[in-house]
């Protein structure tokens, strides 16, 4: 069934989008990530604007983020504190990022810069995230034990002025470099479309050294704030969110996760995140091929604020 | 003295007045307005015309042709060049027309350079090749040309540009029918329709007319807030997902 999309303006088959939504859903709750990443390139795919992609993206990811955080607060395994400096740092990022993004949009090379953003981060996270568990299973495998982490070592973010103490992840550590993270995926929100909880979950395990229990939940809880933030800066500065392809995706993804998790339950976590690792892979290379084919025109049409025609 | 008087206002009306050529032609669209709601999918009007004239005006020797243009709203549009750098593509060049037609169709009942000569066709526009577009990037002669030609091209891959010389069919030597085919992907705002009656190559007269296409319902609604009150919309949209998020976290608990 096609349903014409508003803001989108073209007709795409319903079943499809929700089909989409779920499918992003599953995997999204079957390795705890948001999904962003693989939905706002399989819109741009279909044939959704790229503008409109992205923009719609940070509507659909509050969504699905209420629905992990909220079981993970009846759980109290997020740090309010914390969540709420990264959340400061993610505002005044995705602000900045919502600008670039008009910015890049006008001169005509938004896209361009949308999918090398995905081609590095996706490429670099999945890059590691290949190694690190490809080691923990030959590790696995040869019979020694996997290493656990140091949690009193520090590193020089530690040694930053400005210190402040996070009770539920029992840390003392400076407000410089959680505002700062916060303020990176703030700017990767806004002009990916993702959540970055990609990015945010590695460096508080490895970089703040926060307590693996309370990372994902906090990383959902600031993802919700910081999204709906650049939800609405979106919807002010650039007008591009399809609230119609939004409910759609949001419904799918929501259904969607509750099958993922089960299924995750169900495998190994090494297996998890070497699968997971070879999914980036994939869309890395996906966005990279269509950065480097010869494309069928050599010409493309746009509209003078850069949207295309 | 006064029969003469009479003859000479006579003579003056006639070459005066606009109705001084002999054929008219009178068309009419089978809708004023084309509404776009959540299943739309494109559609088709139906144009109905007939060729009148007067009893002083003999028949033409070849009948009657009939060129159907329409043209869509207009807007400024950036024709950018693919150029690779480092191995990626990247849009380089970059050339800005003004008031470009998001839709142009001539439809005819048989090909144009049959019908008539480039000499008309150019002076109205009639037809891919002359059409003409305004430049607000400086650029040399086979520059523009290469991108003229690019921009009627990615246009025509949409079905948003075509010519279709089979799309008027004549029902009578005096009386047509045209299929205006309408895609998904159309803009909304006026369309303008100009109707053309050729005869022996000569273009001998042209009617005016146009319609609109607008969302409506619940598409319409969306766009509007979304344009119109942004601020509100984005709050909506993001109620909404706490709505659905919530929602999915009730439905699915697990204790």
């Amino acid at each position: 069934m096609e349903i014409y999309l508003p803001i989108a303006e073209i007709a795409v088959n319903m079943f499809m989008l929700l089909g989409m939504g779920a499918a992003v859903g599953f995997l999204s709750g079957m390795f705890g990530v948001g999904g962003g990443f693989l939905l706002t390139p399989l819109l741009i795919f279909t044939g959704i604007p790229p503008a409109v992609a992205v923009a719609t993206q940070t509507g659909q990811i509050v969504a699905s983020s209420v629905s992990g955080a909220l079981a993970h607060w009846r759980r109290k395994t997020i740090d309010i504190a914390l969540g709420v400096l990264l959340i400061a740092g993610g505002i005044v990022g995705a602000a900045i990022g919502v600008v670039l993004f008009r910015l890049l949009r006008s001169f005509g090379q938004l896209d361009l810069i949308v999918a090398l953003l995905y081609v590095v981060f996706l490429g670099g996270v999945g890059g590691l995230m290949l190694l690190e568990s490809g080691r923990a299973l030959l590790r696995r495998r040869m019979g020694r034990p996997v290493a656990a982490r140091r949690p009193g070592q520090h590193t020089w973010l530690h040694r930053l002025p400005v210190k402040m103490r996070f009770k539920r992840s029992k840390l003392y550590i400076s407000v410089l470099p959680v505002a700062g993270l916060g303020a990176l995926t703030g700017l990767l929100v806004a002009i990916m479309g993702v959540g970055g909880g990609f990015i945010m979950v590695p460096a508080m395990i490895y970089l703040l050294r926060v307590p693996t229990n309370v990372v994902i939940g906090t990383s959902l809880f600031q993802i919700i704030f910081v999204t709906a933030f650049a939800a609405v800066l979106h919807a002010v500065s650039t007008q591009s969110i399809d609230a119609v392809l939004a409910l759609l995706l949001m419904v799918g993804g929501v259904i969607g996760a509750q099958f993922g998790v089960q299924a995750g339950q169900k495998l190994r976590g090494e297996h998890l995140r070497l699968l997971l690792a070879l999914l980036v892979l994939a869309v890395c290379g996906r966005v990279l091929y269509g950065l480097v084919a010869t494309p069928d025109d050599l010409y493309v049409l746009t509209t003078v604020t850069g949207q295309v025609e | 003295m006064r029969s003469l008087t009479a003859l000479l206002v006579l003579a003056f009306t006639i070459c005066a007045s606009p109705y001084a050529r002999a054929e008219t032609v009178i068309a009419t669209l089978s809708e004023k307005v084309v509404e776009i709601r959540s299943n739309f999918v494109g559609t088709e009007l139906v144009l109905f015309g007939s060729i009148e004239r007067d009893a002083a005006t003999v028949g033409r020797a070849h009948g009657y042709d009939v060129v159907v243009v329409v043209e869509g709203p207009e807007r400024d549009i950036v024709v950018w060049q693919k150029e690779r750098v480092a191995g990626i593509w990247v849009n380089g060049k970059g050339v800005e027309y003004r008031d470009a037609p998001s839709y142009y169709a001539v439809l005819s009942n048989r090909a144009l350079e049959d019908l008539s000569g480039p000499p008309t066709l150019k002076r109205r526009e009639i037809g891919r090749d002359y059409l003409s577009f305004e430049m607000a990037t400086d650029a040399d002669p086979e520059t523009t040309e290469i991108f003229r030609e690019a921009l009627l091209r990615r246009k025509e891959d949409r079905t948003l540009y075509f010519e279709n010389p089979e799309a008027v069919e004549m029902l009578t030597p005096r009386l047509f029918m045209a299929r205006i085919p309408l895609p998904a992907n159309i803009r909304t705002g006026g369309y303008k329709v100009q109707v053309h009656v050729f005869g022996d190559g000569a273009l001998l007269t042209t009617s005016k007319l146009g319609f609109w296409v607008i969302k409506t319902g619940f598409e319409a609604a969306v766009y509007n807030l979304a344009h119109e009150r942004p601020l509100l919309y984005g709050l909506a949209t993001v109620a909404m997902a706490f709505g659905v998020g919530w929602l999915g976290s009730v439905l699915f608990r697990r204790n």
